[in-house]
């Protein structure tokens, strides 16, 4: 036995180098995996986080909107119209294209609103009437994506 | 010079548009009307009357009218405005975009949709 770990304690080591390596290796792709489980599920809570905070804020929009309180309602369709480029910088990669489209009607819708409170003169009935439809479907939009990315996270957890 | 990429452009969103394959939607304006395409674009299209006003010395009138004006205005995800296209853009047919924006109109309001049930409504009463 001596002899055979004298004559081959080369090989030996290599066979045990070999081994570590691959353990090392591994153990490596393991932890590496787990890191980026729990990044990629810390995104998906700030998503959902983030989308509750805009569907929120879209909430009050569609109240100001029904109070007839346009300073405000301007104030809220800045702060939508910021938070949701912020929101696509950010989790680009992210949403399915149902989710982008739907995040571009409401740029788009949030476009129009702030277009149709700054216009000059008064506004009629049936102005008032479109205003509400927008900031509700702003609204919808944004509590429909909240209630995706929510599922989407809910699923990352299983 | 025509832009080719443009009337290219503006003749696939008319094409698209009248196959019923873009989801035209109203806006808070009345003359607006918007479709996301794709997950990466935004499309809209609104119309802007122009004030004509002309005076006939001889006569001593004033007449004032207007015309429509149409933009189709395609953007990206961040909202940035890739491209705007006219009427006025060569290449691109006043009518054809008239076209365009009537096509969109119908397709967001549904009219017919709503005069069709407005006939049976009035067929129960």
């Amino acid at each position: 036995m001596a002899d055979f770990l004298a004559g081959n304690w080369g090989n030996l080591a290599s066979v045990a180098g070999l081994v570590f390596s691959i353990l090392a290796f591994v153990f490596a792709k393991r932890a590496s995996t787990a890191a980026k489980e729990a990044r990629d599920e810390a995104l998906r809570q700030s998503l959902v986080e983030y989308l509750d905070g805009l569907a929120r804020i879209a909430a009050e929009l569609g109240a100001h909107l029904r109070s007839e309180m346009n300073d405000m309602a301007l104030l809220r369709i800045s702060d939508l119209m910021d938070q949701t480029s912020y929101l696509i910088g950010r989790w680009e990669a992210r949403p399915p294209k149902k989710s982008k489209d739907n995040l571009s009607r409401a740029q788009e819708q949030l476009l129009s609103i702030h277009q149709a409170l700054d216009a000059a003169g008064d506004l009629t009935p049936e102005d008032r009437s479109r205003l509400a439809h927008a900031g509700q479907e702003v609204s919808g939009i944004f509590s429909t994506e909240h209630g995706v990315a929510a599922r989407a996270a809910g699923a990352g957890d299983d | 010079m025509v832009d080719e990429r443009t009337v290219k452009f503006f003749e696939g969103v008319l094409s698209k548009t009248k196959a019923g394959k873009i989801p035209w939607e109203p806006t808070a304006l009345e003359a607006r009307f918007i479709a996301p395409i794709g997950g990466e674009f935004s499309l809209s299209i609104s119309a802007v009357v122009e004030p004509v006003s002309l005076r006939d010395a001889a006569l001593r009138v004033t007449i004032k009218g207007g015309f429509d004006r149409y933009t189709l205005v395609l953007r990206d995800l961040h909202g940035k405005v890739l491209t705007t296209v006219t009427e006025n853009d060569e290449g691109v047919r006043p009518d054809a975009m008239r076209e365009l924006y009537e096509t969109a109109r119908r397709e967001a309001i549904r009219p017919d949709e709503k005069i069709n049930k407005a006939i049976e409504v009035l067929q129960t009463l």
